[in-house]
């Protein structure tokens, strides 16, 4: 189950409206693994660059899929050691789209066979006509071999 | 010469768990090969069978993007900290 603050899932709800009709992309952390999740790092979405520079490697622009700007990454990996925080998770949104966990967001979540983060939550915002419509959240699970969908549970902000 | 390496989370069960260690190298290459004798695995997901960098990782010297500069050939010199920065994308 995701637990995460109400605050952190206006942050994704605005950002997902913000970039509408493209997809938004950001990080999710915790105080310590397993906390409640309290902070979205919003994260530029560079899939239209990538597909304007190698077309062929990059068919799709920023409205079908999303590339968290690397360099944003490295810093915000950064941010959260330095605090001795904990990524918890990932997010983004699927505009006009329902929220599902797609073979292409299964594809990049893994090495291989096996998940990046085993333990990351993964939100993904359904963004109708530039509003919010509901959002999923999913996790690995080790029985299925598979990303499913988990219960999300919205905390009070003082909540921790 | 060593130099500092960030290991993101995704990482992490191959280095005990550490956000960075110190590796000996004078190249990224050198960097990369003696990171994967520290922490056996973690070669294979950073690097292909040709010894390239996997197209979806992404390895910074400092701030720079190592493919805009000499690649594995790049010399670490003064550089502080060398990070592995999966690619996170999707659909």
């Amino acid at each position: 189950m995701l637990r995460i603050t109400q605050f952190a899932l206006d942050i994704i709800y605005a950002h997902a409206e913000e970039t509408f009709p493209d997809e938004c992309c950001g990080m999710m952390s915790s105080p310590a693994t397993g906390g409640n999740v309290d902070v979205a790092h919003r994260c530029t979405n560079i899939q239209n660059k990538l597909h304007e520079k190698e077309p062929e490697e990059y068919p799709r622009t920023a409205v079908e899929a999303y590339y968290i700007d690397p360099l944003e990454m490295m810093k915000i990996q950064r941010f959260i050691d330095d605090e001795n925080r904990h990524l918890a998770g990932i997010y983004h949104s699927h505009p006009n789209e329902e929220s599902y966990f797609s073979a292409e967001d299964k594809h990049k979540a893994m090495w291989d066979d096996e998940p990046m983060m085993p333990d990351a939550h993964y939100i993904i915002a359904s963004v109708n006509n530039g509003k919010i419509a509901y959002s999923k959240s999913f996790t690995w699970d080790v029985e299925n071999e598979d990303f499913v969908e988990e219960q999300i549970e919205v905390v009070p902000d003082s909540n921790q | 010469m060593s130099v500092q390496v960030n290991i993101p989370t995704m990482l992490r069960n191959y280095a005990n768990g550490q956000a960075s260690i110190d590796v000996e190298g004078v190249t990224v290459g050198e960097v990369l090969n003696n990171l994967n004798v520290a922490c056996s695995g973690i070669g294979e997901r950073v690097l292909d069978d040709n010894g390239n960098v996997r197209r979806f990782i992404n390895v910074y010297l400092d701030e720079e993007d190592i493919r805009f500069l000499s690649d594995l050939d790049t010399e670490i010199a003064d550089s502080k900290e060398l990070s592995i920065v999966p690619a996170v994308a999707g659909g």
